[in-house]
């Protein structure tokens, strides 16, 4: 059950990005009077989405992965050179008018429960994308199709009428999802989908995903702190750190191969059910804590915490380098170990 | 398997609530004994009876709760001693590290307040002195400007540094035995690898024996020396760590194994246990697993027994009525 990387060059991008930064206002004074301070949560990242894959984006908390998704979305305001849903350019519309988008990109998010209204029953937050985007179907249709998607996300017709706080966590996100599909859209945006679920209940959403990829032809953004967990379910993945995009590759390079020395450090730290292993690792590799995205180090974000790091590192911030399998931001990186 | 010169030992204890709906049993029947020094990690999914346990050992149930059975600690049963005289020993000897971090600490007092208490109240600490000894507790745990956090209150940290707040908390008062209940779970896997590195320092410098809480049985891999395996109530499998991972003998052990996407594996290996965990309204009366279990049969039926295992090595005990071969 592999999944294939479906990415040939010539095919046209469902999703196109170029430099996409999102900023926040924050006050930053400690005392009465307010001080407001930009705050830039994602500083210019640039990809491609392409049809039937999944992009894993992974990274600390606080790197960014999920106010990317958001303006992904268009749920928080975004700027960039170019941000293109499926052949519409939607740099300069303003997300109140996106229209359309909206439909076909749908998102599953990270607390099962709370992102449930509790006063609603599942029968009516499975309809309420139907309600918006459909709004000519009868009363019967629409139940007739959240018992279909019901089905389709391994749930029962007798949930029809039960209330978020009766059911698990596995089944709130199977909920979760069920929402996010009904509309039958063509990219779901998945942030941090399994991490509040119970060990069992992770790997039965994870190939649920999967087997809704497969049948309905999905593109799927997974963001997850996890690396397993992404490692599991992507064609590639993207690797953040402080709002910047560290490392983008084919799956088996990166996991395989890491050419960023951060990443390096992420596979480093994941624990291994092997005790005999684990008993003698180092944990040399990342020491300290993320610095604060309001006063991001100088150079290369990740200088402050790298084992390879140098002067030029703290001066100047590497560029980008597009090779064949992966792409980096780094100047010393692992290519040659 | 009790051993002569165990610091903490529990013997057959059960949990119970009383609800409106009648009488439900968290834990049944649970002993296991911990060394100083010792490490014991306690794997399990959400209703495994294993933050149960915990609470009942440090005298924290729900009023609703009533806990039978033995938890000696050095030597003296502390399970329902009155507050006053538990109060002598949670804290200062026997320490506890909460699950959720955003909930544990008290959002009106600063973290110094909160920090300094357990030394104020059990070591008769100064304040200047207190403050002292957090402020280091807190470089240790290479917290940013100590000095800040210590004026500032919870609400002002993201999850991972409340985590390391209340860690430091826990260990301030160096106490003997640490348990800490999914101290990991809200955090990043570099800052849990952090942690985990820490908690092995300390266990060297100070000796302190750890209980840790986790369902992440790839987190008590390199940290424990033996693991319990709990699940509806019950201790599934319990034994030396090498022998959980190399000479799995219980079903729910294997299969917790293979349903944890892990780096090392390859992608399609991941199994996922069907169903759900048993809710403890209608728990089987069997073996728990039995519904979920491929290998399950009609011996399945009756609870099994917690048992040694007869070919394996010396403290592997398993509850199962099929463990002929390895699971």
């Amino acid at each position: 059950m592999t999944p294939t990387a479906p990415t040939p060059p010539s095919q046209q991008p469902l999703l196109q990005v170029r430099d996409l930064r999102v900023r926040y206002t924050v006050n930053d004074s400690p005392g009465f009077w307010p001080k407001t301070r930009q705050l830039e949560a994602v500083k210019g990242i640039s990809f491609d989405l392409y049809a039937g894959e999944t992009l894993g984006i992974v990274g600390e908390s606080g790197c960014g992965k999920s106010s990317l998704a958001k303006a992904l979305m268009g749920l928080i305001p975004s700027q960039s050179s170019l941000l293109k849903w499926f052949d519409q350019d939607l740099t300069h519309t303003p997300i109140g008018r996106w229209g359309a988008v909206r439909r076909d990109v749908q998102m599953v998010f990270q607390d099962p429960l709370s992102s449930l209204d509790p006063r609603l029953n599942v029968l009516k937050i499975i309809a309420e994308p139907l309600r918006t985007h459909e709004p000519g179907l009868s009363a019967d249709q629409r139940k007739a199709a959240v018992i279909e998607t019901l089905i389709k996300v391994g749930l029962e017709e007798s949930m029809l009428y039960r209330y978020p706080h009766e059911l698990s966590g596995g089944q709130c996100q199977r909920i979760g999802i069920a929402r996010a599909i009904i509309l039958r859209p063509k990219v779901i945006l998945c942030d941090e989908p399994v991490s509040a679920l119970d060990v069992s209940i992770q790997a039965q959403i994870i190939q649920l995903l999967r087997q809704l990829q497969r049948e309905m032809n999905l593109t799927l953004v997974f963001i997850s702190h996890d690396l397993a967990v992404v490692k599991h379910i992507s064609h590639r993945v993207m690797v953040m750190y402080l709002g910047t995009m560290m490392e983008l590759g084919h799956k088996d390079t990166l996991f395989k191969q890491p050419a960023h020395p951060y990443t390096q450090a992420l596979l480093d730290a994941a624990p291994k059910a092997d005790p005999r292993k684990e008993r003698h690792k180092s944990f040399s590799l990342l020491s300290g804590d993320i610095p604060s995205p309001l006063d991001p180090p100088a150079g290369c974000v990740f200088h402050t915490r790298c084992t390879r790091a140098d002067a030029q590192c703290a001066l100047q911030a590497p560029s980008f380098k597009d090779s064949e399998s992966s792409s980096y931001a780094c100047w010393h990186p692992l290519l040659n170990t | 398997m009790s051993t002569h010169s165990s610091l903490l030992e529990v013997k057959n204890l059960n949990v119970h609530f009383q609800t409106p709906e009648g009488e439900l049993q968290a834990v049944r029947d649970l002993s296991f004994s911990l060394r100083q020094g010792e490490t014991l990690g306690v794997v399990g999914e959400s209703g495994s009876g294993k933050s149960q346990t915990m609470l009942a050992m440090m005298g924290l149930l729900a009023n609703n709760a009533r806990a039978e059975g033995q938890v000696l600690f050095k030597g003296d049963n502390i399970l329902n001693l009155p507050t006053a005289q538990l109060n002598q020993v949670r804290g200062p000897q026997l320490a506890m590290i909460f699950q959720d971090p955003m909930t544990s600490l008290n959002p009106f007092l600063t973290v110094e307040r909160q920090m300094t208490e357990v030394l104020q109240t059990h070591q008769n600490a100064s304040r200047g002195q207190a403050r002292a000894a957090a402020l280091q507790m807190l470089e240790k745990l290479r917290i940013a400007d100590p000095l800040r956090c210590l004026n500032s209150y919870p609400h002002q940290f993201s999850g991972g540094m409340r985590q390391r707040i209340m860690i430091a908390m826990a260990l301030l008062s160096q106490p003997d035995v640490l348990i800490a209940d999914e101290p990991t779970t809200a955090l990043d896997v570099t800052v849990q690898a952090q942690i985990v590195a820490l908690l092995r320092q300390l266990q060297q410098e100070h000796g302190t024996s750890i209980i840790m809480v986790t369902h992440d049985l790839g987190l008590v891999a390199g940290l424990s020396d033996q693991v319990m395996v709990m699940y509806g109530g019950r201790v599934m499998e319990h034994a030396q760590a090498d022998d959980i991972f190399y000479n799995t003998r219980h079903p729910y052990t294997r299969a917790l194994l293979e349903s944890v996407p892990r780096l090392e594996h390859a992608d399609d290996a991941l199994l996922a246990i069907p169903g759900m965990p048993p809710s403890l309204r209608n728990m089987p009366v069997g073996c728990p697993f039995a519904p979920r279990c491929a290998r399950a049969d009609n011996d399945c039926q009756r609870p099994a027994p917690l048992s040694l295992v007869t070919d394996g090595k010396p403290g592997h005990w398993v509850a199962c009525h099929h463990t002929g071969a390895t699971a």
